[in-house]
């Protein structure tokens, strides 16, 4: 606690209170689209094309309920969130940072004893079929810095990124998932003339997750060893031969490459990066029984233009592809010792494949009658293609879909006598399914795993949706800053299903 | 519009998966030729089947040999079980099984497998609905004494009940302490290892209980009607069972008009068992006609490693073999010989969980159905291929009851 206290403390020291400056919500917007570096990797970038000065801290609270969700989602899903955020430069140095506190209570979750992260991209997880709650809290910080220019050409950066999380399952079998993950972006950019730069970085994280579990109310509860699609192997929590500890070691590499033009009013920047990332899943460091290895390649691409002054227009396209191995173990117990290492691998397969596609395009247009840092009106539209295919090997059993969906978003600042500010927004978008298949072929095709799990999550995904959502605010501006108060709300209908998700928030800007 | 999104979708989705499109594991290819075993005689023309099965994937791949010779291809990397069957009915008309196995074989590479078959008589008596895993009362408490086990004529001919043996074999759960080393003198393929053992009463050749093709005796641990509501009307009615276990200091217990059942393992008799009970995790069953008394000489003891009794008995005398265990996990603890059954079956609820006190029996399968209305039994000595699970009944499929049972309504 008192680490955690000491790291808030550093963040809010970098946050420190500057005069109000008419900092607000839209300020940020508007400062965070502008500032094409920012939403790289790179952070070198705020050298050229840094943020504005300014600080954020805020509170949010969200209650999501409906049943159009994942069988691995609660019912009810309670959240609270404590973030602060902001920019500033320390003598030449650039510096921004965040930090993040949430908190998740998830009520009549199901086939999830062990996931903090549940994601069909990690198929080697714990799943049994017994509905309860998990009760989740994590902290996430990252800081970005860029060193002034080196030679009026050279910039050098490092952006760092620390989460750790606990959660907990609240009914027997019980999984408790500990982890943490530290990520490190050292980066430069040479800028070739005023307009013309050129950047790249180098990522490395290291992930660690360890999952205890045990049963509180019994004495042995049965498990299913997840291995993809709907294939796995029995088990169970305590009782003799009761699985041992889960832990996933995780590491990462890649690295990315930028380009940009900063002209007078056009802004232009290209980003490409991949990422390989190796996760191993095994019980019991001892003697080391693997359970399987999720190999990843990420790759993804991005192009941003801007420009305009009163009539601010931003637009962009990302491409983002994912592609990952699953990989099972043929293994041999060779001592009865559990104290050396008794298990040898004979043999490593390819048992299965989960790949996926983004690809999306945005258009944003804020009207700007007060300059730059704030904005009356905002039009927008967002246009995304997803396409999923999975498949397990042997025997062959497949899980894939392909959606399209769009939406448009409009958003109205209103100022009242100067200090304050009443801003409404609404959104409406439609996803459409273009196709996609559920067929499963393993020899236990009547099990629940198969009947309810997977087919109900390939529903959700293959389900026409109508969303809409809204935001209604008020803000006030102070002697130091500005206080805001928010209520926001999301809505998802799949016909007879939906999902909804409300909230409401206390922010300050200063 | 929609076409046109939709082919995008196709080209975009063959180019992920193309992009990653593996071609799964290597495969192998066993050969597997049989051999018979020796003072066996493989008959002229009969035609095996080879089944193999992945321990990990539960994949099955079944082929036929020919010239006793098969080729399993396409098996990926993992631990296997090949079994062989084939029926072959005499001119005179006796069935015969000729059945081998292979357990735990590791295909790493293409591998040449020899096994060796061997020969056994259909059995004339079958192990037909084994019910071990209960009920529970109305106050949801397990209810333990309505266990019972029937035992079917599948053959053509009458068959002597006296001095049947029946038990269940060690370890009563199917734990890590299966197939534990008794020495050389006990090779694992060639004993089971019984926990209790319960005997009709009489010698071997005696004559006074025969059960006729198409008859079913049923052993009891209490032949009565457990539907009272003094007992559990969720149970079922025992009253009409030919056998039980009654020993005169369980006051639990009244002695029924069946027969009672002697146990003769353990051999105990200044401190005799007072109720005859099976785990209902699910116990290996199996049936046998004794050579020779039993005898304490022959118990085999060992205190280390908590394997504490058991009586070896040869597995060629043993008639019939079941293996229930209590779910996937227990699998490779499997405590009857693959070369007597190479199955094995455990209880599920409705909603295909493993289950204890469900109310289901496992069953045998039916076979055919003779033109008079009399079954026969599945029996490929594995239980796997011959059981189904049902809600337990006695006597099923028109099994009769014996004429010396005068007791049954």
């Amino acid at each position: 606690m008192k680490r955690t206290f000491n790291i808030l403390f550093c963040i809010m020291l970098l946050t420190r209170a500057l005069p109000g400056q008419g900092q607000n919500a839209a300020s940020l917007e508007l400062n965070r689209s502008q500032s094409l570096w920012f939403s790289t990797g790179n952070a070198a970038g705020m050298a050229v094309n840094p943020l504005w000065d300014y600080n954020t801290v805020s509170a949010v609270y969200t209650n999501t309920s409906g049943d159009f969700k994942s069988l691995q989602r609660g019912d009810r899903e309670d959240a609270a969130t404590v973030n602060t955020n902001g920019a500033l430069s320390i003598g030449n140095i650039r510096l921004w940072g965040d930090f993040s506190f949430f908190y998740d209570y998830w009520t009549g979750t199901q086939y999830n004893t062990s996931s903090f992260f549940p994601s069909l991209d990690m198929p080697y997880t714990v799943a049994d079929p017994n509905k309860g709650d998990w009760n989740k809290q994590r902290y996430d910080m990252s800081v970005k810095a860029a060193f002034p220019l080196l030679w009026d050409r050279l910039a050098l950066g490092v952006r760092i990124n620390y989460s750790t999380y606990k959660g907990a399952k609240q009914i027997d079998p019980r999984g408790v998932p500990i982890g943490y993950g530290i990520e490190a972006e050292p980066s430069f950019v040479v800028r070739l003339s005023p307009k013309h730069s050129l950047g790249a970085t180098f990522i490395y994280r290291n992930g660690f997750e360890r999952i205890s579990f045990s049963n509180v109310q019994g004495t042995s509860t049965m498990v299913y060893l997840l291995k993809g699609l709907g294939t796995f192997s029995s088990g169970s929590v305590s009782g003799t031969g009761g699985i041992g500890n889960y832990y996933y070691p995780a590491n990462t590499f890649g690295g990315s490459l930028q380009y940009s033009f900063l002209g007078g009013r056009l802004g232009i920047l290209a980003d490409g990066g991949y990422r390989r990332e190796v996760i191993d899943a095994f019980q019991s460091p001892t003697i080391a029984y693997r359970m399987g290895t999720t190999e990843a390649d990420k790759i993804n691409a991005s192009l941003q233009f801007v420009w305009g002054k009163k009539y601010f227009q931003k637009v962009s396209a990302e491409l983002s592809s994912t592609s990952i191995k699953g990989k099972e173990y043929l293994q041999e117990q060779t001592s009865g010792d559990e104290s050396r290492n008794p298990y040898k691998v004979l043999a490593v397969l390819d048992m299965s494949s989960y790949s996926h596609m983004e690809a999306s395009a945005h258009y944003d247009m804020y009207i700007r009658p007060a300059g730059p840092k704030d904005y009356r009106w905002n039009f927008g539209a967002d246009l995304e293609f997803l396409t999923r295919a999975d498949r397990y090997n042997a025997p062959v059993s497949t899980f894939d879909y392909q959606n399209v969906s769009a939406s448009l978003h409009a958003r109205r600042n209103i100022v009242i006598k100067e200090r304050n500010r009443i801003s409404i927004k609404a959104e409406c978008g439609y996803r459409y399914n273009l196709g996609g298949v559920y067929d499963y072929n393993g020899s236990d095709s009547g099990h629940r795993l198969v009947t309810e799990f997977y087919t109900s999550e390939h529903r959700l995904y293959t389900d026409d949706v109508v969303m809409a959502g809204w935001e209604a605010s008020y803000s006030r501006t102070l002697s130091a800053g500005t206080l805001s108060l928010s209520v926001q709300g999301g809505h998802q209908f799949a016909g007879e299903r939906s999902r909804s998700i409300l909230g409401v928030s206390l922010a300050y800007f200063f | 519009m929609k076409k046109n999104l939709l082919i995008l979708a196709v080209f975009a989705s063959a180019a992920i998966v193309g992009c990653n499109k593996t071609e799964g594991p290597e495969t192998y290819t066993a050969t597997i030729t049989l051999e018979a075993e020796e003072g066996v005689t493989i008959p002229d023309g009969i035609e095996f089947n080879i089944v193999a099965t992945n321990f990990d994937t539960k994949q099955e791949k079944t082929v036929k040999a020919e010239n006793n010779v098969a080729e399993v291809k396409g098996l990926i990397a993992g631990n296997y079980t090949f079994m062989a069957s084939a029926e072959y009915v005499s001119e005179s008309g006796s069935k015969s099984i000729y059945s081998g196995s292979l357990t735990n074989v590791s295909i790493l590479q293409d591998e040449a497998l020899a096994m060796k078959i061997d020969r056994a008589q259909a059995s004339t008596l079958v192990l037909k609905e084994l019910y071990y895993n209960c009920s529970k009362t109305a106050a949801n408490k397990p209810y333990m004494k309505e266990q019972f086990y029937e035992i079917y004529n599948n053959s053509e001919e009458v068959v002597y009940a006296d001095g049947l043996c029946f038990g269940h074999l060690m370890p009563e759960s199917a734990t890590g302490l299966a197939n534990y080393d008794w020495g050389a003198e006990y090779p694992l393929d060639k004993y089971v290892f019984f926990g209790r053992i319960m005997q009709v009463p009489g010698k071997v050749g005696d004559k006074n209980y025969p059960v006729a093709p198409g008859e079913s005796i049923i052993l009891c641990q209490y032949a009565t009607d457990h539907t009272v509501p003094a007992l559990n009307p969720n149970s079922i009615n025992l009253s009409s069972g030919e056998f039980e276990y009654y020993e005169t200091t369980n006051t639990m217990q009244t002695d029924q008009p069946a027969v009672n059942l002697k146990m003769v393992y353990p051999i105990n008799p200044s401190s005799p068992y007072k109720i005859w009970t099976m785990t209902v995790n699910g116990p290996a069953m199996a049936m046998f006609y004794p050579e020779e008394d039993f005898s304490v000489d022959k118990v085999l003891t060992d205190n280390n490693n908590k394997v504490t009794q058991c009586y070896p008995i040869p597995a060629s005398l043993i008639l019939d073999a079941v293996e229930a265990i209590k779910d996937e996990t227990q699998v490779k603890n499997k405590r009857v010989p693959t070369s007597l059954d190479a199955g094995y079956i455990w209880v599920v609820d409705d909603a295909g969980e493993p289950a204890l006190q469900v109310g289901k029996s496992i069953v045998r399968k039916v076979a055919e159905t003779r033109e008079d209305g009399r079954v026969i039994l599945q029996d490929t000595n594995n239980t796997t291929n011959d059981f189904e699970l049902k809600k337990r009944e006695i006597r099923r499929y028109g099994a009769k009851i014996p004429a010396w049972n005068t007791w049954a309504k």
